[in-house]
């Protein structure tokens, strides 16, 4: 599994991400377990490369999908959202001027969120493996989890990661994962020291490098009691 | 000694042999000399890095374990691969097809058929001409051999098959019918011994790629093509690549008929404006591109060129060149020179700062996403532009022009360009026949009324290198690098290691042209390096050895 990662991350990295990238989960909680999503990728650093790369039929060897066939993409992400129960309002945009692309909806309680989650990660599976279903988030009275675990071999050592080359580590270096979760009620506690409350209290920010999540240095786990 | 010179006549001789097979009217020849480049550097010591390592595995890929093989071991096939071998080619005029030939030392010829007979999995078939072994490969080519030599000769030719004849004459190897007895060969590479040389016939390529598409041309555009290839008729290059101590050269030797000799010597007769000299400075010179040409002349040997060219096309000639004497009514050509006399010099003297406004995106203080504008400093070569003008009073009129539009600011002594969306401010100053355009307000500020002191200004060697060149382009690596490693994120990580091994490997590259002499246009490319006293591939490989484990991570 290693070293599928690996090979991933070094064929796949460095040809959609020359620069640095973002991408922003931020969920709004309401006391009784409902809520919406926003998932927004945000690519616009490097929109000058991914726009040349749009003219041109391959890159590294690997074939560039053209803007209806990604368009296409994401329209089925939509659809297998919205065709589960408990999941309303779902909306996708695409901007390839600004290579900014989000995705939105409501869940009716935090299951329906990893019900829609894991269905998208089956659709976009493209690997003989089975894709692997878990939950990512968990609401229960007055604690909101964000559920990340590596399995054993997910994580890169410090040394496997310094073997990627040059164009993969600094793409992760650069790139970021930042989760941001609102709530009605304040914010009494939150176990991730990296993570910063607002002064509202009702809003948790978290940041982290792609590199530091894949040397396992720093998580998006966090637990946040209000 | 005397086995000295008797080894040095041998080798001489081999290479005389192996040339004779290369026929006389050949379009190209290209020329390796490994033994000539492992009195400089042992190659075997090249095997160390792990680029050469890199490369072979890539080569084994692509073409096979047994071509890896037959490099690091080659007398296991019986193949001299330190001795020179060439390859040539001939170029075909009516059809666009290409005649080519390998000519190669041997050292065993039992080993080297036994090698061709495992590698084609069969018992080989051949046929005694003199003392060669020829395997035919059908009408494609012949690959011959004999006690130390090996000939492979082919290629296409659509319409006749002039291969058979081809391979006739590579294979019979008449001395008289050699490449040597090519005056213009024997001219270019007269005397000069070099690790790789290429010498190759302008004229029949300009004239094989001009066929190659007249065909579906009018005939009167077809009039005007052949007209334009006659230019190139007679016209040859030579490049020799050499891995000296401290240096990589190519140079490169273009030979010109008398028409385009006399357009390149009056292209080149011009000299360096010695009032550029105190505007360059000696500190921050991270690279620059000078040229020295004489645009009157150079215009005027084009036009004389052409115009009796154009009277040889009834349909347009004549009118054209009609047309050109009535725009020199409207035209005085004395005051376009006047404007400018051809030359310029643009040097890059470091990275400034300039600010512009983007729109990103950031956090407000309850974490929703908003857009935002921010001022954010940019980092962009700095730069000054210099050319020559001699009428300052037509200079001036386009300056007022200038003037009278949003895009030019009087600001004195000097004048500020305001273009809409230009990432930074540009400057322009005219001043003792020295027109300026640059993007330092410093400079412009402080340094136009006398130049940089004497002890600032740009040294000696760069200065005699512009002087005596029709062109320069000129690239200081470790002054750049010592400028960009300042940069945000240029010097942590993965990129400081290769800053660093830029720094300490390569010292300059440079691309010079000398002004021409009689029919000769000489340039010349170097890639200097550091440590002046170790050979130039050594120091490449190491560089690139150093850069590669970098980008490749230490898997490699």
């Amino acid at each position: 599994m290693k070293r599928l990662i690996r090979t991933l991350l070094v064929l796949c990295l460095p040809l959609l991400l020359t620069n640095c990238f973002e991408v922003t989960e931020a969920i709004n909680m309401k006391a009784d377990g409902s809520g919406d999503l926003l998932v927004t990728i945000d690519m616009s650093a490097s929109k000058d490369n991914l726009k040349a790369y749009l003219q041109m039929d391959k890159v590294q060897g690997m074939e560039v999908p053209s803007v209806t066939e990604m368009k296409k993409e994401v329209e089925t992400v939509r659809q297998t959202i919205s065709k589960i129960k408990g999941m309303s309002n779902v909306k996708t945009s695409t901007d390839f001027d600004e290579f900014v692309f989000t995705l939105s909806g409501d869940f009716d309680r935090v299951k329906t969120l990893n019900k829609a989650i894991n269905a998208v990660a089956d659709e976009l599976n493209r690997t003989p493996l089975p894709t692997l279903k878990k939950d990512n988030f968990k609401f229960k009275d007055n604690e909101f989890r964000r559920l990340f675990r590596y399995g054993p071999d997910l994580k890169l050592s410090k040394e496997e990661f310094e073997e990627l080359n040059f164009s993969a580590r600094y793409v992760m270096e650069t790139a970021k994962y930042v989760s941001v979760y609102r709530f009605q009620q304040p914010i009494k506690r939150v176990s991730n020291n990296k993570a910063q409350v607002s002064p509202s209290k009702k809003a948790v920010k978290l940041e982290n490098s792609i590199a530091e999540l894949i040397r396992g240095e720093s998580s998006i786990e966090n637990t946040i009691e209000f | 000694m005397y086995a000295l010179l008797l080894c040095l006549s041998f080798s001489s001789l081999s290479a005389q042999s192996l040339l004779q097979h290369v026929p006389q009217d050949a379009s190209f020849v290209f020329t390796l000399n490994p033994d000539h480049l492992n009195k400089k550097i042992p190659l075997v010591k090249l095997k160390e890095y792990n680029i050469y390592q890199m490369a072979m595995s890539q080569l084994a890929q692509n073409a096979g374990q047994q071509v890896v093989e037959m490099i690091e071991d080659p007398g296991k096939y019986g193949l001299d691969l330190m001795s020179a071998s060439h390859v040539f080619g001939k170029v075909l005029d009516e059809d666009g097809g290409i005649l080519m030939g390998v000519a190669f030392q041997l050292s065993d010829a039992a080993k080297f058929r036994q090698a061709i007979s495992d590698q084609l999995g069969t018992t080989l078939e051949t046929e005694k001409r003199g003392d060669f072994e020829v395997f035919s490969m059908g009408s494609s080519g012949a690959l011959a051999w004999n006690n130390n030599k090996a000939i492979v000769a082919g290629g296409e030719a659509r319409g006749q098959n002039p291969t058979q004849e081809w391979m006739n004459t590579v294979l019979n190897g008449n001395k008289g019918n050699s490449i040597s007895t090519n005056a213009k060969y024997s001219r270019a590479l007269k005397g000069k011994t070099s690790d790789a040389s290429l010498w190759m016939d302008y004229g029949a390529f300009a004239t094989m790629y001009s066929q190659m598409g007249m065909g579906m041309m009018p005939a009167d555009q077809r009039m005007i093509m052949e007209m334009m290839m006659g230019m190139y008729e007679g016209m040859h290059i030579a490049a020799h690549m050499n891995f000296d101590q401290g240096a990589m050269r190519v140079n490169y030797e273009t030979f010109v008929n008398d028409e385009l000799s006399k357009i390149f010597q009056g292209m080149t007769n011009a000299s360096f404006n010695q009032k550029f000299a105190q505007y360059i400075p000696k500190n921050n010179l991270m690279a620059y591109i000078n040229f020295n040409y004489n645009l009157e002349e150079m215009v005027n040997g084009t036009r004389s060129l052409m115009e009796p060219m154009l009277n040889q096309i009834p349909e347009y000639g004549p009118m054209i060149n009609d047309a050109m004497d009535i725009i020199g009514i409207a035209v005085d050509e004395q005051a376009l020179y006047n404007l400018w006399s051809g030359d310029m010099f643009l040097g890059v003297t470091g990275m400034r700062d300039f600010k512009k406004t983007i729109t990103t995106y950031d956090y407000d203080e309850e974490f929703n996403r908003i857009e935002v504008e921010r001022e954010v400093e940019e980092k962009l070569p700095e730069f000054t532009m210099m050319m020559s003008y001699s009428n300052e009073a037509d200079v001036m009129k386009f300056v007022k022009l200038g003037l009278h539009s949003p895009y030019l600011e009087s600001k004195g002594a000097y004048y500020q360009i305001n273009v809409p969306d230009m990432p930074m401010d540009a400057f322009m100053a005219m001043k003792d026949g020295v027109f300026f355009i640059t993007n330092n307000q410093d400079f412009i500020e402080n340094k136009l009324s006398a130049g940089f002191g004497k002890g600032e200004r740009i040294s000696k060697e760069h200065l005699d290198r512009i002087q005596k060149s029709a062109q320069v382009v000129y690239w200081d690596v470790p002054n750049t690098v010592g400028v960009m490693e300042k940069l945000e994120g240029m010097n942590e990580g993965p990129m400081k290691e290769v800053m660093d091994a830029s720094k300490k490997s390569v010292k300059s590259m440079i691309l010079k042209a000398d002004k021409a002499k009689g029919d000769v246009f000489s340039q010349e490319f170097s890639i200097n390096f550091m440590d002046g006293g170790a050979n130039s591939l050594d120091q490449l490989f190491s560089y690139l050895d150093k850069v590669m484990k970098t980008m490749m991570g230490t898997s490699m």
